[in-house]
């Protein structure tokens, strides 16, 4: 009995010693205001315009999950692929996805940014919201989920004002394939990925 | 009056009757796609040459602190409504916010104008409508609808808009005395709110005309995941 008590009491300890190494908000939020700074550094640096996109495309390449995200706004369309279309589907779904969001990131304009509510939303998967807030202007939201990536995170949704970026693409992504099938949804996708992308000032 | 309750009541069966044939997943649920995607076309082409030309130049001409002050006018006298629907789902906490915010705002707040009761109480704007007390009450959204001009809706929450009509303020104190002046005070409210309401939506409806595959899906989708989450109470800016 008393050998029984001793592992016990052991195992319990273990785990509080062993549990801050894990994925926590706190380390949620470490990452991403890493993640915020080295992008507002890209945005206000006296870099070119050409510069600067490709430095914020290679970040979003590496901080969102591209491949998963493609894989689950295309649903069951994606078992029903051939290994080519798949392969040209996630080529352009990338170029088109990262074009999005570098061209978004520039217009930042020096906004106050904060970073809250962040919380556990189980298995390894997190939440987080990002205000982006100045004079005059209402607050912009945006609220981010990631999951465990081994030492790091991954974004896997984007949301704001309650839509999500996976559900409404999905959403899109199937009536397009429904209606004129999978290789229109592919050739569209490229005519986005190989647009010069427009920096909004 | 007897025609008016047969009409209410037909309209009621109506919906619970197409509600009631939706498929367990209400998400996307669009039978009347191709009608749908024409009225969009419309819309589109209405919106490009007479509402966001005017949204952009309320936008240049009024500057931010105006067009929220108009804002806070119109959420004030909505209230009301807020306030029946919050009662109807059983929901005390939120009648008392929006009985709260009426008052606090009408008088604190200059009529309305300024919102005293967010600002300094953090009691934030809750809206509640007819189309979402029938969702806590259990009836499913039905059909995806594209109404000309309004835009997105379904089967429920356009009943729902109607029903509304019935705890407007400004349409009880027409019941009571009817006049040109509510009338037109009317007509003006609803100008107003569809400027103020479109101007609103001109980033997010820039950034989907340039980057949705499919616009009119996109709309669809986030339509409804904006309406369950006003449901469900939580917070949003209700971009429609």
């Amino acid at each position: 009995m008393f050998f029984i008590r001793t592992i016990f009491i052991f195992l319990a300890l273990a785990t509080v010693v062993v549990a801050p190494a894990h994925s926590s908000p706190a380390k949620v939020e470490k990452y991403v205001g890493g993640l915020v700074q080295d992008t507002i550094d890209v945005i206000e640096s006296p870099r070119t315009d050409e510069q600067k996109l490709e430095l914020l495309a290679s970040s979003f390449r590496n901080t969102m999950d591209i491949p998963w995200v493609g894989r689950f706004v295309l649903g069951k369309h994606w078992r029903a692929a051939s290994d080519a279309q798949k392969q040209a589907y996630i080529k352009y779904y990338d170029g088109f996805l990262t074009n999005i969001y570098s061209a978004r990131f520039t217009e930042y304009t020096g906004q106050q940014v904060d970073i809250t509510d962040t919380k556990s939303i189980g298995s390894g998967e997190y939440q987080t919201k990002v205000t982006l807030s100045s004079e005059n202007i209402a607050p912009l939201a945006i609220q981010y989920k990631l999951r465990t990536n081994g030492s790091s995170f991954k974004v896997f949704d984007i949301i704001v004002e309650e839509v999500s970026l996976i559900t409404t693409q999905r959403a899109e992504f199937s009536s397009i394939v429904e209606r004129k099938g999978l290789n229109r949804l592919i050739q569209l996708l490229k005519k986005k990925a190989e647009q010069p992308v427009v920096i909004k000032r | 009056m007897i025609m008016m309750h047969k009409r209410i009541i037909a309209a009621l069966a109506m919906t619970w009757l197409l509600a009631a044939c939706a498929p367990a997943n209400q998400v996307d649920y669009d039978p009347l796609e191709s009608v749908n995607r024409e009225i969009f076309a419309f819309n589109q082409v209405l919106d490009g040459y007479i509402f966001e030309p005017l949204a952009r130049g309320y936008r240049y001409i009024v500057p931010e602190i105006g067009r929220a002050a108009v804002g806070n006018v119109l959420r004030t006298l909505v209230e009301p409504v807020n306030f029946v629907n919050a009662t109807l789902q059983a929901d005390p906490a939120g009648a008392l916010t929006a009985f709260s915010r009426f008052v606090v705002n009408a008088s604190l707040g200059v009529g309305g104008l300024y919102d005293f009761a967010g600002n300094h109480f953090d009691i934030q704007y809750q809206p509640e409508d007819f189309g979402q007390t029938l969702a806590v009450w259990g009836v499913e959204s039905g059909a995806y609808i594209v109404i000309p001009i309004l835009g997105p809706s379904n089967l429920r929450d356009g009943f729902g808009r109607i029903a509304d009509t019935f705890t407007d303020p400004l349409n009880v104190v027409g019941i009571f005395g009817s006049s040109d002046t509510i009338d037109t005070l009317s007509i003006i409210r609803s100008g107003v709110s569809a400027l103020a309401a479109r101007e609103k939506l001109l980033d997010p409806i820039d950034v989907i005309n340039e980057t949705s595959l499919d616009p009119y899906a996109t709309f669809r989708s986030a339509y409804g995941q904006q309406r369950e989450a006003l449901v469900e109470n939580r917070n949003t800016d209700n971009l429609f």
